[in-house]
């Protein structure tokens, strides 16, 4: 009885998944391409036919986990009308995504640790810029329509407002519950933060 | 004669782990080998094996150390306030500085959160960080009755939102040189800032 014998694009995405599951469990360092390729059900050989190392296929993890995650925000945020309230809704999707997805973006997490190749610890950094980007486009949006403060410094306050988001990455990959708790509460918080810069009356 | 004896095997045991600290920052888990680290310490590799049965071992003592370290680091030197917005702001610069002044400590935490896919690891820093949580939920709670905070917030919910909020600092400082986070003395009030604001009561 042989293995089922998939198109190329899906065994890719099959060994991603099977990455994904091996580092959410066992963490970076503990899970080799021979586990991965176990979990996918291959053989080794067979993981290398369609990935350089564990590095290119740590970075192909990621780079599928960042397009989801951005196509989903992205998604919700555009029904969104005005600026402010596009951001609160930005909060909201990346928590109801990581509910959703956690094992997938707690192995995205433990993927950060290559800090010390190159190649691996460009792409976090990118994205944690794209995000700043997007939030800092928003807010100056935001006041070009009167709704926030014209003196609000916007590239810090981006920043204050994304370490609010972030929590819930590094909440969700240490394992630590509270924030999942009450999404009510989080909620609550990120207003609370947006209201700080709204123009009021 | 002992008790000499247990002192310097302590010392040792010290010496290599801050070798390890410096190895494991600088090369990551898989890069760093055991004869870099007694390089580094200046022993043999065997001699570290007396103190460590394995790479493995060893890297869980320095990922102990490293956020037992940086977890005291925090409360470290606050000053005699009451007001709880004041105090949070000191904590944040008091962890600020320490991340600018020991980047490999920030590398440690960074290259070490995988582990926290192990039960054990998971229960390990949810109890470090517990306390921390605790303690700034009295400051809260003081707060409250001052009336700089808001009476209406869950102060178990925040402190932990908090408390999360200062280990995301860890990740922005450890890429430091890629950031654009805004630098200088000042910068952890500047981020800390606005989050405090917004837990005024509401008018």
């Amino acid at each position: 009885m042989g293995r089922k014998r998939l198109p190329a694009d899906k065994r890719r995405l099959s060994i991603i998944k099977a990455a994904e599951r091996c580092l959410a469990r066992r963490g970076y360092y503990s899970c080799t391409t021979s586990d991965i390729a176990a979990e996918a059900g291959i053989t080794e050989p067979v993981l290398y036919q369609h990935f350089r190392d564990k590095a290119d296929l740590v970075e192909s993890m990621r780079n599928a986990a960042v397009e989801d995650i951005s196509k989903y925000v992205t998604r919700r945020v555009l029904r969104k009308s005005t600026p402010l309230e596009g951001l609160r809704e930005a909060a909201e999707a990346i928590f109801d995504y990581t509910v959703r997805h956690r094992s997938k973006m707690r192995a995205y997490y433990y993927s950060i640790p290559e800090l010390g190749s190159g190649g691996l610890r460009k792409s976090p950094v990118q994205r944690l810029h794209r995000l700043h980007e997007a939030v800092s486009y928003m807010l100056e949006e935001a006041q070009r329509q009167g709704t926030v403060k014209k003196d609000l410094e916007v590239a810090n306050f981006a920043w204050s407002f994304i370490s609010l988001v972030e929590i819930i990455y590094i909440a969700n990959a240490l394992g630590l519950e509270v924030p999942f708790r009450d999404k009510g509460e989080y909620m609550d918080l990120i207003e609370r933060l947006l209201a700080t810069v709204k123009v009021t009356g | 004669m002992a008790d000499r004896k247990r002192r310097s095997r302590g010392k040792r045991r010290q010496q290599i782990i801050e070798a390890a600290v410096k190895a494991f920052a600088a090369k990551n888990y898989d890069g760093a080998s055991m004869n870099d680290i007694a390089q580094a310490a200046g022993i043999t590799k065997r001699a570290i094996y007396r103190y460590f049965p394995s790479k493995r071992e060893l890297f869980y003592a320095v990922r102990n150390e490293v956020y037992g370290t940086i977890v005291d680091n925090l409360w470290k030197e606050l000053p005699e306030a009451n007001d709880f917005n004041e105090l949070a702001d000191a904590l944040m610069r008091n962890h600020f500085r320490f991340g600018m002044d020991n980047p490999e400590m920030l590398r440690i935490v960074v290259n070490t959160i995988s582990e926290a896919a192990t039960r054990e690891f998971q229960e390990n820093i949810e109890g470090l960080l517990a306390e921390r949580a605790e303690e700034i939920e009295k400051l809260m709670r003081a707060g409250i009755e001052e009336g700089t905070l808001d009476p209406a917030l869950d102060t178990n919910f925040v402190s932990w939102i908090l408390v999360l909020i200062f280990f995301f600092l860890v990740y922005m400082l450890a890429y430091e040189e890629d950031w654009l986070i805004p630098r200088g003395e000042d910068a952890a009030s500047v981020l800390l800032r606005p989050f405090l604001a917004s837990l005024a009561p509401r008018e």
